[in-house]
């Protein structure tokens, strides 16, 4: 019945999607490529490693699903990162969370990072220059998240000409725009992308409609020889519809203003407010629901940057941060409605660091980066906090052997902006590069990271409905240890580099829930969680070949993530029996294969390869009856890998010779995604045969097939 | 209010998908362990029975029954104990059962040797005030929409079960009144207009729960696929009510509960 419903529903709109795919043209950028292997050849001297950079120009070249360009999957090709399969937004570094990245657009955070429930990124590739993904050996500058941080770097306007780019594709069209308003002073960059899947939908006669877009913009303007000011915005929504029934809304709003100075040849400084905000709305007209959660954060930064000499500088400043969580307002939204209002209590928090971070060259071979960042947090009110006995929101049931809610024995008020809790940690920041030879080094690193917000959520990828908690005074931060070490080299003459690196991490206060929590609208989230620690480590390899017609790289990771919720008494179980299991994002084996091939100055072919030990599962060992239900009975957590994932990814795009000529310049790009079509598991289901009282099965569910795109890119 | 996540979920997961294919895995051999379904509905022979089994291989078609047992029920008040005697297939009944709005009962099994024990209290159900029947409800619009009202306890935290037999399915599911204390509630069904027919009959059936109990049904309908929260996080074992009070790391599944149910039939318009 509802089911039925629903899935018919879903599909129908889905199959418009497919159809369109067949049917249409699919987008993907594609601008002249200059390979310059200073950009890709590793940086023997400098004290930084697990690091990554990929220019736009590097992603838009990978085959990608539809054609749609990402800067999120792309970085799925790097050695030591991961995700839940297709279809699923977020990544996993090093055997972490996905929550545990701190995502940067231009230094600002922002916290939902999918189009489409997962299934594409929010980064518009135009508007960005490049992307930086820190997976260890973390500056000190940066804090705030336990496993990882993404800088997304936007494009500045161009400051000569007006200047166009665009692409009409299967999903979405885009179109970017740069330009002057005063030449050499004052430039602007808008870029916007649209999806118009809903043209589709209303095809189908349904009054519905599913789409999402995005604006992103940028303004640079140099003052003088001393100061310039940027302005970073950033605007995205989803927007489902069908009939009245449902309408789901969610998207991110960024802006950030930064005003760079330079008080001498050696000292400036980079001053800026930040405003990040994330929404999700929800109404179900036919339950007569609606729903609203989020989280806004005020932020401001102040850094210098201070070169003492040709060998020693410095980098110190402070940032601080103001949260406001909104967990969930529930509202009746039609007359009659059988649900009441109600607002589970904002919850503020602010964050403060100071850090001071140092990069030396103590002599002809050795230099370090080192630095110490000093983070404090604030849970403030106003907010009525819940009291229980002995402090313990979760009692443990010693007869069923099950965690539950404990009730309130009362609660204390704090008002507007009174400290409920308060945390502070020192988080010492280390990375040393010996040189062996021009071409070689050694680097070794360690970072103990601080996290004070947590994303409560139990399914293994982000979702647009996850919602975050301030840490306070039953939720402690996570910390986590880093300890990495790595061999670097360069090889016939940059030509070719390889890095091989090697990691060790320690985390604690991960946060895990009790068996069946529920989590979405849970008045006293505190009532289902634990605390569990975690342990990672792996072996990275990264082999690049930086020149030529044939460029690319081969990663390989081999690695394990674990985590245990153990008893917090000697009578109580823990989670999973108390033993350690293996995390959602644990994968043993990780390998990736990019390469671009140019042909000729029309032809050019990219391909990539990917294959993966699957994904933890939880497999039922036997079921039983009750109440004529068929119940699977689980044991062991992720006891289980689901199959192998694997996908062979081409492209090839066509630049027509009159290009060279003129200034409009355009090209295609045919892509195939999954070449020999590997129906990959996504999810794995245990349920009765329909119609059977004693007959259970199981079933694989896969999202895509073999895609192909075609996309037309332009520029002017 | 479970039902509502659970239609989103399920939007959400399924909003891709473009391939669902049968597979057949290996599991570890199931290691036999008892099972008793100890869910009574009172004056309702099907159900005011104590049901003995044991765990079962993944994709077996059978669940071996238990015969071969010592059932009884005790009235605490009086410390009267009603033998539950044997009928064959699992099935353990005694027809002079019928216990009693706010009374405690202690059941008591012993099987191999070992006693297993729980105990319920018998809770007063809600009843269907009416049916609000809707021909252009659900997303489509065209689909049979139906919502059994009934008057939540302003007083107190409820807990529901309730069941639906309509021509074409069955059933069971659970709710509380996080969201709607107090209020006129309404369980609520969607149907296919191919599904039913003008003149169909859906029998509907509510009963108040203890809260230990919805919490077990909670988290068994969700790993049984039949209905559940799709936000709510990976289980283990789930273990209900019943203490193995020889042996306590043999624990046995399942659950103890006596509740009266109130039937309403609403005839399709």
């Amino acid at each position: 019945m509802q089911k039925t419903l629903l899935t018919t529903m879903v599909f129908f709109w889905f199959t418009g999607v497919w159809a369109q795919q067949n049917d249409t043209i699919n987008s993907e950028d594609l601008d002249e490529i200059i390979i310059d292997a200073s950009v890709n050849k590793i940086n023997i001297r400098k004290p930084e490693m697990s690091v990554n950079k990929l220019t736009s120009e590097e992603i838009k070249k990978m085959p990608v699903v539809l054609g749609e360009t990402d800067i999120l999957k792309s970085i799925l090709l790097l050695p030591g990162v991961v995700n839940s399969g297709e279809g699923t937004s977020g990544f996993n570094v090093r055997g972490g969370g996905s929550d545990q990245n701190l995502l940067l657009l231009d230094q600002t955070a922002v916290y939902g990072s999918s189009h489409l429930y997962g299934f594409f990124s929010i980064f518009n590739n135009d508007a960005v220059s490049n992307i930086k993904l820190y997976k260890g050996g973390i500056p000190a500058r940066y804090g705030g998240r336990a496993s990882s941080v993404l800088e997304i770097n936007q494009k500045n306007g161009d400051f000569q000409q007006f200047k166009a780019t665009g692409g009409i594709g299967l999903l979405s069209s885009r179109l970017m725009v740069e330009g002057p308003v005063i030449k050499d002073k004052l430039s602007y960059l808008f870029a916007g992308r649209a999806s118009y899947a809903h043209l589709f939908l209303k095809l189908t006669d349904i009054k519905s409609s599913a789409y999402f877009y995005d604006l992103n913009t940028k303004w640079s303007y140099l003052m003088n020889d001393k100061n310039q000011l940027y302005f970073t915005g950033y605007f995205g929504r989803d927007i489902f519809k069908f009939n009245d029934s449902f309408d789901n809304k969610f998207g991110n709003t960024v802006a950030n203003l930064t005003w760079n100075s330079k008080y001498s040849s050696k000292i400036n400084s980079e001053a800026s407010v930040r405003y990040s905000d994330y929404y999700y709305g929800l109404t179900l007209n036919f339950v007569g629901f609606s729903w609203d959660s989020g989280i806004k954060n005020y932020d401001f930064n102040y850094k210098i940057n201070h070169q003492i000499n040709d060998e020693f500088s410095l980098k110190y400043g402070i940032s601080s941060l103001y949260y406001d969580f909104n967990p969930g307002l529930i509202e009746p939204d039609v007359p009659g409605s059988q649900v009441n209002a109600y607002q589970i209590p904002h919850k503020y928090a602010w964050e403060n660091a100071l850090f001071l971070e140092a990069e030396q060259e103590i002599n002809s071979f050795l230099s370090v980066n080192y630095g110490l960042r000093y983070s404090m947090f604030h849970r403030l009110g106003e907010e009525n906090i819940n009291l229980y006995e002995n402090n313990k929101p979760v009692i443990y049931n010693e007869q069923t052997d099950t965690y539950e809610k404990a009730t309130p024995i009362g609660t204390q008020y704090y008002g507007k902006n009174k400290s409920i809790s308060k945390f502070d940690n020192f988080e010492p920041r280390l990375a040393v590069s010996v040189k062996l030879t021009d071409d070689r080094s050694i680097k070794m690193s360690y970072n103990r990271m601080t996290q004070y917000v947590h994303l409560i959520s139990n399914t293994t990828s982000a979702t647009p409905l996850d919602i975050w908690e301030p840490s306070g005074p039953y939720v402690k931060p996570q910390i986590v240890d880093q300890y990495a070490v790595g061999f670097f080299q360069n090889l016939n003459h940059n030509k070719y580099s390889l890095e091989i690196e090697s990691y060790f991490k320690l985390g604690k206060n991960r946060l895990d829930y009790i068996d069946g929590a529920d989590l979405i609208g849970n008045r006293a989230i505190e009532q289902v969680l634990l605390n569990g620690k975690t342990e990672a480590y792996g072996l990275e390899f990264l082999f690049r070949k930086n020149e030529g017609k044939l460029t690319g790289w081969v990663a390989y990771t081999i690695a394990k993530s674990m985590q245990q919720t153990a008893g917090r008494t000697a009578n109580e179980t823990g989670i999973n029996n108390g033993e350690w299991y293996r995390t959602p994002h644990d994968r043993l084996h990780d390998l990736s294969i990019v390469a671009s091939y140019d042909f000729s100055k029309k032809w050019s072919f990219n391909a990539s390869f990917t294959l993966q030990s699957g994904r933890p599962v939880t497999y039922p060992d036997g079921k039983y009856e009750f109440l004529d239900l068929q119940v699977p009975n689980y044991n062991n957590r992720n006891n289980y890998s689901m199959p192998a994932f694997h996908h062979l990814d081409l492209s090839a795009t066509y630049s027509s010779s009159k290009n060279e000529n003129r200034k409009w310049k355009g090209e295609w790009v045919f892509g195939i995604y999954n070449v020999y079509n590997r129906k990959n598991a996504a999810s794995i289901n245990f349920k009765s045969v329909e119609g059977s009282d004693n007959l259970t099965e199981t079933s694989k569910l896969s999202i895509f097939g073999i895609v192909p795109s075609v996309t037309y890119n332009f520029k002017f | 209010m479970k039902k509502l996540l659970y239609i989103f979920g399920i939007f959400c997961s399924l909003f891709f998908v473009s391939c669902e294919e049968e597979i057949i895995l290996d599991f570890d051999k199931n290691i036999p362990r008892l099972v008793i379904d100890g869910n009574l509905f009172i004056g309702e022979p099907e159900f005011n029975k104590i049901h003995l089994s044991t765990t079962t291989d993944f994709y077996s078609g059978v669940f071996p029954a238990i015969d071969d047992a010592q059932v009884s029920i005790k009235d605490i008040d009086t410390d009267y104990i009603y033998e539950f005697i044997n009928t064959g297939s699992g099935d353990f009944a005694n027809n002079a059962f019928i216990p009693e709005m706010s009374k405690v009962y202690e059941l008591t099994v012993v099987y191999n040797n070992e006693t297993y024990k729980a105990t319920s209290t018998l809770l007063t159900p809600p009843e269907i005030i009416n049916v609000d029947q809707a021909n252009d409800g659900g997303f489509t619009g065209d689909s049979y929409e139906f919502r059994f009202n009934f008057q939540d306890n302003a007083n107190e935290e409820n807990y529901y079960l309730v069941q639906m037999v309509s021509p074409v399915d069955k059933y069971f599911g659970v709710t509380d009144d996080m969201f709607t204390n107090g209020n006129i509630m309404n369980d609520m069904y969607f149907y296919d207009k191919d599904d039913l027919k003008t003149g169909d009959k859906l029998n509907h059936s509510i009963t108040s729960i203890s809260k230990g109990y919805f919490n077990y049904l909670s988290k068994l309908l969700a790993i049984s696929g039949e209905n559940g929260n799709p936000f709510a996080s990976p289980m283990g074992t789930v273990k209900g009510n019943i203490v193995n009070q020889t042996k306590e790391d043999n624990y046995a599944l399942g659950y103890f509960h006596i509740a009266k149910r109130n039937h309403y039939t609403h005839i399709v318009k």
